[in-house]
């Protein structure tokens, strides 16, 4: 009687454990450290998704990155940089469907030195109309996002404020 | 069932060259040159598990022909989206930016790289130019799609469409 619900049981569990199984991949920043990537399946059900017409432009009230307004299938939950002297979590909110994995992740983040001990970390995400860029300025004690939009928003920042 | 709405000619199969043509259908079933295309260079991975496919962000997608999906929503005004396109991922027909900026995606433009009156990079113009582009093939999709059952598709080829029935002196108008 009772054998129905424990297979059921268990079949829940086994779907819970594959959807928040997180898949990483890792770059080697030789001298410095690494930059870890961690993503996860994206579970629509689990947030409050908005649509502006046939665009998703929300998710969980914010704007979001990766889609190009469909639903997103992964989401990144983690970046975390490690170094010399521990590790610095990356603000990763709003970033979705990163397209990165163990085979490509050389192409796509970047680490350059900015000054002391101060890391300008640089990531290119998605594909396509999704694409979006990340920068981040990282050191050992922290780290703070400092763009996050696709490359058209960055030519016209940069046509803005140039003045071009 | 697809039907076939529009076809691109790329200039060159596998080379650093950007440049296209495509052609739309017409309500009578032949085939009308609407403009050039811009398009990202072919730059393939060398190794591991995608070996020899198109690289993500940085390259065009392979020829062949994919169904194709309007969007009407976003900043980038409205579109269609190829399906079924492997390991890529949103790429799309869409409006070009002033800047031509692309990271796989197809971009109608009234130029080209050997046109007599060439326009820069950042110039607006090719951004008007390229809506009006896109609001033509709107409405030709629009038009066609009440005549027709299933999804309307893209086909990239080398060559030109098979029934390509327009005067040649008008195909480089």
């Amino acid at each position: 009687m009772h054998r129905p619900s424990l297979f059921f049981l268990l079949v829940t569990m086994l779907i819970v454990t594959c959807q928040s199984h997180a898949e990483t991949a890792e770059v080697i920043i030789k001298g410095v450290g690494s930059i870890k990537v961690y993503v996860e399946k994206f579970v629509p059900e689990k947030h409050n998704i908005k649509s502006c017409g046939d665009y998703k432009c929300l998710i969980d009230g914010n704007p979001f990155f990766g889609s190009d307004g469909k639903i997103p299938s992964e989401k990144i939950t983690k970046i975390v940089f490690s170094h010399q002297n521990g590790t610095t979590n990356l603000d990763v909110s709003a970033m979705y469907n990163p397209n990165i994995s163990s085979d490509n992740i050389k192409s796509r983040i970047s680490v350059d030195h900015y000054w002391g001990q101060f890391y300008k970390v640089t990531g290119r995400f998605s594909d396509g109309a999704g694409t979006y860029i990340a920068q981040w300025i990282v050191t050992t004690d922290g780290s703070i996002r400092t763009h996050i939009s696709d490359i058209e928003t960055i030519y016209e920042l940069f046509t803005r404020i140039s003045g071009k | 069932m697809s039907w076939e709405f529009i076809h691109i000619i790329r200039r060159t199969y596998q080379s650093d060259d950007n440049w296209g043509e495509m052609f739309i259908q017409t309500v009578k079933g032949g085939w009308e040159r609407l403009c050039y295309t811009y398009e990202l260079p072919w730059n393939a991975y060398e190794s591991g598990p995608l070996s020899g496919k198109s690289k993500n962000n940085i390259s065009r997608i392979k020829i062949g022909t994919y169904d194709l999906k309007p969007r009407s929503n976003g900043p980038k005004g409205w579109r269609l989206e190829l399906q079924n396109t492997g390991h890529r991922s949103n790429i799309q027909i869409h409006r070009s930016h002033s800047s031509m900026f692309i990271q796989g995606c197809i971009l109608p433009v009234k130029f080209n790289n050997l046109s007599v009156s060439k326009l820069k990079k950042g110039d607006p113009l090719i951004q008007t130019q390229s809506i009006d582009l896109m609001n033509k093939m709107k409405t030709r999709y629009e038009k066609m799609k009440t005549r027709k059952k299933g999804n309307s598709s893209l086909t990239i080829a080398a060559t030109l469409p098979a029934l390509h029935i327009m005067p040649r002196s008008s195909m480089y108008a």
